[in-house]
């Protein structure tokens, strides 16, 4: 009987032009979405290596005083994958490319948002959020009447009267609608998968655990809209309730509770974190000594390691030492401060995760951007491989500088391309699927719960129908 | 084959159907008379387990509606005022569909077999119902109602709407389905053809039963001025 209604149900929507003409504009908007996606991706992704080689060309070609090579510096970039065009997630906001420099601890720049701005305050057009925010309102159109209408239609005493069960009905419409949206979307998915399995095959878990996310999350979506079909007096009761909760699971809430983490774990200002980090390195921080007493403190150390009585008696460059001593202190307050970023941070993802559990849109808003690697968790797990390839960076050229050759006394010391050869260029590899599964494993829970809850509630829900 | 016990349905205050007994029986054409809310359809939905009674019972075959509603609407079909069914869907498609639904699958002769007996033209079985009239879409309805197979028969103003040869047409298919050993009941405000197709008769009045009677060597005019004297 589930069958007979699925059935009809499908031939339904397909003879409903309405239906037809929604799938077609989805699907038009899958194409430039993806079309245009996938010319920024290849866009960008050019640029990036033609930096990249750029970039290291120059350092391995220059010949350089190793601490000038230490100003000069080089990028760091943030390897673009063919998913994060499904979802560009906080890309646009966080940046792609990290500055590595002297004597300067770096956060992520150049976000696309930067120098776009209306395009991003209307919210870019990607497969994200068309799965997300538009299919969802083709699921509303398609389930909307689904049982209001046999009500109204009278037909709903004559499916009983055959012996149909409420419970099959409701099952009956659900499997259908789902199956419609299966037509719809499963083509979408399969197309993906062919395209990151012909580019980049370590990412098809990724691009399954995407795919099998969005599909529970319409299940859910698709079950919600025919109970608030069976409970509604009328087709037009229905509509309105349908769009009024799309509004607030969808728009309003993810927008109140983005306010709310802001607002129990606000973040300090740019500039507020640059002056602590400042006035750390200048004054010392956790009770230690300031600059000049730091100083004193290591050249005494090294003169009483090397048994001599002043800097110039020492083997080694002890400007170079020092600069190194410098940077281990920076090193030192800026993780200091940037763990009180963090931590917020962190507080405000968990306010995010714990809020998913009563809002579905949420929940699969974090798997989408977590499992496409464009999230926070992505974009914090690169800049500490970042900062720790800057910091060995520095530390090798220092170390050049202080133990270097004999001539490191010389004013116009340099060192050529021998040396700046075996410095190994920066190679990030993004955490695999199960890395990315248990930092939102909260996320994830939250929307099987509500595919549980929401199935299960096809007895409650059946005993409520109204026949008249 | 059908009974009601002491079949009481209250709303809040209001008594719909107070303790209506009846039996009908294998080849009764049971016509309910009666005003608007004089408890007609609150019977037939009550039969038909779509509301539950306040207090008695209704049986079919012995088996309370109440308490089964699965059995009992096995032996049962039903032909409401409206037959809407769905508009974008044929009438082959419709009446395949609703058998379905009873666990029936016909054969496309079959079901061509069904809408020919209630008279539906050929030409109208591939078209879609929504150019239908009323009277193509209650013939459906009947259709959807033989394809079940249902020894019961509970039709709620079936007529209501239908011009006067579809009437006609109606009547001699639901004689007919008398004869072949169907408990019917029919509710109507049409006393005359009450008269012409039922077996029996029975007048209600806000709720009760008030008179009841056999058709035989009774007489429309009689019947109608016992009608308006008992409203």
């Amino acid at each position: 009987m589930i069958k007979v209604i699925a059935f009809n149900e499908i031939r339904s929507a397909l003879r409903n032009k309405t239906m037809v003409l929604l799938s077609i504009i989805f699907w038009l908007l899958i194409v430039v979405a993806t079309f245009g996606g996938f010319k920024n991706y290849t866009l960008a992704d050019q640029n990036r290596e033609q930096a990249k080689a750029m970039f290291r060309k120059e350092w391995v070609e220059q010949k350089a005083n190793p601490h000038s090579a230490a100003h000069f510096g080089t990028y760091l970039f943030k390897p673009f994958s063919l998913l994060s065009l499904f979802d560009t997630g906080l890309n646009n906001y966080t940046g792609t490319s990290y500055r590595v420099e002297a004597h300067h601890q770096a956060e992520m720049n150049y976000a696309a948002a930067q120098d776009s701005d209306t395009e991003m305050r209307f919210g870019e057009l990607t497969i994200a959020s068309l799965l997300q925010l538009f299919l969802p309102l083709l699921i509303i159109f398609l389930c909307f009447q689904s049982v209001s209408k046999e009500r109204e239609n009278h037909t709903l005493k004559l499916l009983y009267a055959q012996g149909l069960k409420p419970s099959s009905l409701l099952w009956g419409k659900i499997a259908g609608n789902y199956l419609l949206i299966g037509f719809i979307t499963i083509p979408a998915f399969l197309i993906m998968l062919l395209a990151v399995g012909l580019k980049e095959p370590s990412l098809l878990a990724r691009t399954l655990a995407f795919s099998i996310c969005y599909l529970l999350y319409f299940l859910i979506l698709i079950s919600i809209f025919v109970y608030v079909s069976a409970l509604s007096k009328s087709s037009k009761n229905a509509l309105l309730t349908s769009l009024g909760l799309w509004v607030f699971f969808c728009v309003m809430l993810p927008k109140i509770v983005t306010g709310l983490a802001n607002n129990w774990y606000s973040l300090p200002s740019r500039g507020a974190f640059n002056k602590a980090i400042e006035t750390g390195t200048k004054e010392g921080i956790n009770g230690d000594k300031d600059r000049m007493g730091r100083y004193k403190d290591y050249l005494s150390q090294t003169l009483a390691k090397y048994k001599v009585d002043s800097a110039s008696q020492l083997p080694i460059n002890f400007d170079g030492l020092n600069m190194q001593n410098g940077e281990d202190y920076l090193t030192k307050v800026y993780l200091n401060y940037a763990k009180e970023v963090e931590k917020k941070i962190e507080q405000q993802q968990f306010v995010q995760q714990v809020l998913a559990f009563i809002d579905p849109f949420l929940s699969i808003q974090q798997l989408s951007m977590a499992y496409a690697g464009t999230d926070y968790e992505h974009h914090i797990n690169f800049h500490q491989h970042a900062q720790q390839y800057r910091d060995e960076f520095i530390r090798k050229l220092n170390f050049k500088m202080a133990y270097g050759d004999k001539n490191y006394l010389k004013y116009d010391y340099q060192v050529g391309p021998d040396f700046f050869k075996t410095m190994h260029d920066f190679e990030y590899q993004q955490p695999q699927l199960g890395w990315a599964l248990q930092k939102h494993q909260y996320a994830l829970y939250a929307l099987l719960l509500w595919l549980a809850v929401t199935l299960s509630l096809v007895p409650i829900i059946s005993k409520k129908i109204a026949i008249n | 084959m059908l009974q009601a016990i002491n079949l009481t349905k209250k709303y809040n205050d209001q008594l719909a159907l107070n303790k209506l007994n009846l039996t009908i029986n294998q080849g009764d054409v049971f016509c309910l008379l009666g005003q608007n809310g004089a408890g007609k359809t609150t019977t037939i939905n009550l039969f038909l387990g779509f509301i539950a009674p306040s207090t008695g019972q209704a049986l079919i075959y012995g088996t309370s509606v109440a308490e089964d509603p699965a059995v009992t609407r096995k032996h049962l079909a039903y032909i409401p005022e409206v037959v809407m069914l769905y508009a974008n869907l044929t009438s082959i498609e419709n009446l395949d569909f609703f058998s379905r639904l009873a666990g029936f699958k016909y054969s496309r002769k079959e079901l061509e077999k069904f809408l020919t007996t209630v008279g539906l033209q050929q030409e109208a079985f591939d078209k879609r119902m929504g150019g239908y009239s009323k009277g193509m879409r209650q013939k459906v309805g009947i259709a959807i109602a033989l394809a079940k197979n249902a020894d019961v028969l509970l039709m709620d103003e079936p007529t209501s709407g239908l011009d006067p040869k579809a009437t006609n047409e109606f009547t001699e298919l639901v004689k007919e389905l008398g004869k072949q050993g169907k408990a019917i009941i029919m509710a109507t405000h049409d006393i005359f053809n009450a008269v012409n197709v039922g077996t029996r008769i029975g007048i209600m009045r806000r709720g009760e039963l008030v008179h009841e009677m056999s058709t035989e060597n009774l007489d429309a005019n009689d019947l109608q001025k016992l009608y308006l004297e008992t409203i």
